[in-house]
């Protein structure tokens, strides 16, 4: 193929001959095109509900995921009953896997080490290995007092729990829960202590030095539950929504935009203030704060605000002024008009209702004032008589803050936070020369309790 | 109704403004379907699409006297959508032919055709060609508005409307037309 210099094709007669010919060329569609295309528009329209779509969606998440957090705490299984527990400590503690008291005992030495008893099978339920000392080492001044040590139990400040043998059978003499270790933890009824006041407690003499022996070490005896004292429940501290209202000053930085119009020529724009000092109008929010976990929570709210600009222009009168009429010969007159500027002021507002939807993250505390900050968005309707610039109702922003609250009286916070704003669509009242996309800025004051 | 009220009409849906607005623009911007399509009922689905896509995207136009070449440009772009989904094989057959032949007869027959005849030379251009031929030629973009929209390199657009040219000069040729030789 030979190489064409495309440099070389320079517009002819040719070309414009094509150009008059089909730059107006007309043909005429068929008959029903119309109909085909009015159906096809109305079959690829949205539902007239997914207009807002992004919105209901990000609605239906927001509540699916609050009501399905709300459903899981209701249900969460409370704090393990102390019962349990106790069951499993005073199994446990009388399946001892020692030598029985009552035999002579062999290598104290070595039985006074540390002795790990196996996991028991009790009611189908394994049992965490507990760490025993020999019960009759009385011959060790040094030893560890510690008799049982579980290792998640925490310290508690609870009275000790008492202890209330069961009754003996007749010519037992031993007691023990768990029969099949009955053997092995059995303990010579003159050793045992009688305690039969459950209200009483039990005297510690473990650690009390006694005669010449130093420490004693007595095997812990636990009652059996039954006959427990219903232990009070723990108190589970739950986090509970936070209610809120805070109001914001906005102050406007931004750009203003003249619309091009024909024949309308804007001059010397001006604002009211400079324009990071001017106020613009206010937001009013009100809502809750769902907490998701100890230091985030997600913050829905009702937002109102009130947007309005006022600008000056100058512009040229639309009729003339005067005219001067110059007679040039006989025939000719010259005429020509003088149009005089005018400045011309307009305030626009805007009234904006939306839906919130924030994270709000616990920084921490510092004194009285807790620090947090949020970032979220808010998306809602103009329902004042502006429009966005595509003449859609639907707009948003976006927000962030920093802010500090504290305790000011009863359940009452006080909240204050500098706060961002930015406008999602471009506005503009259409009666107006000037398009606004909304950047502002101010600081929030509210409550919360 | 002026052109504004229309406008305005047609962004609220109103389907009486649509179809005042379909009858007034529909035969030119059949015409320009025509002459990017490659056939009749292409060119019917390109108008159906296109008209489509101007209801729907009719709110983001601001200025009512910017609608008709607001409109052109919906159709032009349907017709590279269009193109870029059916084109995967570029007919390169006779291009030889053509600039062999082409090069040396220079065709002053368009006062002798039809409409309809010329376009049938543009229809059996291909389709590449037709585009940037349709594009350059009859609808005054260059070429590097031409490269940025069929996304292709300015020289390729330069070399598809010279062979565009030199194919349908000899397609007027091939139908033994000839008005002069050239000087």
């Amino acid at each position: 193929m030979k190489n064409i210099d495309p440099e070389n094709i320079q517009p002819d007669d040719w070309e414009d001959g094509f150009r008059q010919r089909f730059a107006d060329f007309r043909a005429n569609p068929p008959d029903h095109a119309l109909n085909r295309i009015l159906t096809d528009l109305q079959a690829r329209k949205p539902a007239p509900g997914f207009r807002y779509g992004r919105l209901l969606i990000g609605v239906s998440l927001l509540a699916l995921l609050t009501g399905s957090w709300f459903l899981s705490r209701s249900f969460e299984p409370g704090p393990i009953p102390i019962a349990t527990s106790a069951s499993r400590v005073s199994s446990l503690l009388l399946t001892p896997n020692h030598t029985p008291a009552n035999q002579p005992m062999k290598g104290l030495s070595q039985q006074r080490k540390t002795k790990a008893a196996q996991p028991v099978e009790q009611n189908n339920e394994s049992i965490r290995p507990i760490i025993l000392l020999d019960p009759n080492d009385r011959t060790a001044p040094t030893a560890t007092p510690t008799l049982v040590r579980l290792g998640s139990r925490p310290k508690s400040t609870e009275p000790p729990i008492h202890a209330v043998l069961p009754q003996r059978e007749a010519g037992a003499g031993l007691v023990s829960i768990n029969p099949s270790f009955a053997a092995q933890t059995a303990i010579p009824l003159e050793k045992q202590a009688h305690w039969t006041n459950p209200s009483e407690p039990v005297e510690d003499l473990r650690s009390r030095p006694f005669r010449g022996y130093g420490k004693v070490h007595f095997p812990t005896i636990q009652a059996p539950v039954a006959d427990e004292a219903a232990p009070q429940q723990p108190v589970v501290s739950r986090q509970r929504p936070i209610s809120f209202v805070s109001f914001m000053p906005l102050y406007l930085y931004q750009r203003i935009n003249p619309i091009q119009n024909d024949g309308v020529l804007v001059r010397d724009l001006s604002t009211q203030h400079a324009l990071s000092t001017e106020r613009v109008g206010v937001r009013i929010q009100a809502g809750v704060e769902w907490p998701l976990s100890k230091k985030v929570s997600l913050r829905t709210s009702l937002a109102y605000n009130h947007l309005s600009q006022q600008v000056t222009y100058t512009t040229r009168n639309p009729t003339p002024d005067s005219v001067r009429v110059e007679r040039i010969d006989e025939k000719t007159v010259r005429v020509t008009p003088f149009y005089s500027d005018k400045r011309v002021e307009t305030r626009a507002n805007w009234h904006f209702v939306g839906v919130g939807t924030e994270l709000v993250w616990r920084v921490g505390s510092l004194g009285a004032w807790r620090h947090y900050t949020t970032m979220g968005t808010t998306v809602g309707l103009m329902i004042g008589p502006a429009q966005t610039r595509t003449g859609h109702p639907v707009s948003g922003f976006v927000q962030a803050a920093y802010g500090i609250e504290r305790a000011i009286g009863g359940s009452l916070w006080l909240r204050v936070a500098p706060t961002v704003q930015y406008g999602l669509n471009t506005l503009s009242d259409r009666e107006s020369l000037f398009r606004i996309r909304p950047y502002t800025y101010g600081l929030t004051v509210g409550l919360r309790r | 109704m002026t052109e504004i009220d229309l406008l305005r009409a047609c962004q609220q849906h109103d389907v009486r403004a649509q179809t005042a607005l379909y009858n007034l623009y529909k035969t030119r911007l059949m015409g320009l379907c025509r002459r990017y399509a490659r056939s009749q009922p292409e060119a019917e689905d390109m108008f159906h699409e296109g008209f489509i896509r101007i209801f729907q995207q009719l709110h983001t136009l601001e200025q009512s006297e910017k609608l008709l070449p607001w409109m052109k440009r919906v159709m032009v772009n349907t017709a590279i959508n269009v193109y870029h989904k059916n084109h995967k094989q570029q007919a390169e057959t006779d291009l030889d032919d053509a600039w062999m032949h082409a090069s040396d007869d220079h065709l002053d027959t368009l006062s002798r055709l039809s409409n309809y005849e010329l376009l049938e030379l543009i229809e059996q251009l291909p389709d590449g060609y037709r585009l940037v031929f349709n594009l350059y030629v009859i609808d005054g973009y260059n070429h590097v508005q031409i490269a940025e929209m069929l996304q292709i390199a300015e020289g390729t657009s330069k070399s598809q409307l010279a062979r565009a040219k030199n194919l349908l000069k000899q397609k007027l040729k091939t139908l033994g037309i000839y008005s002069y030789e050239e000087h």
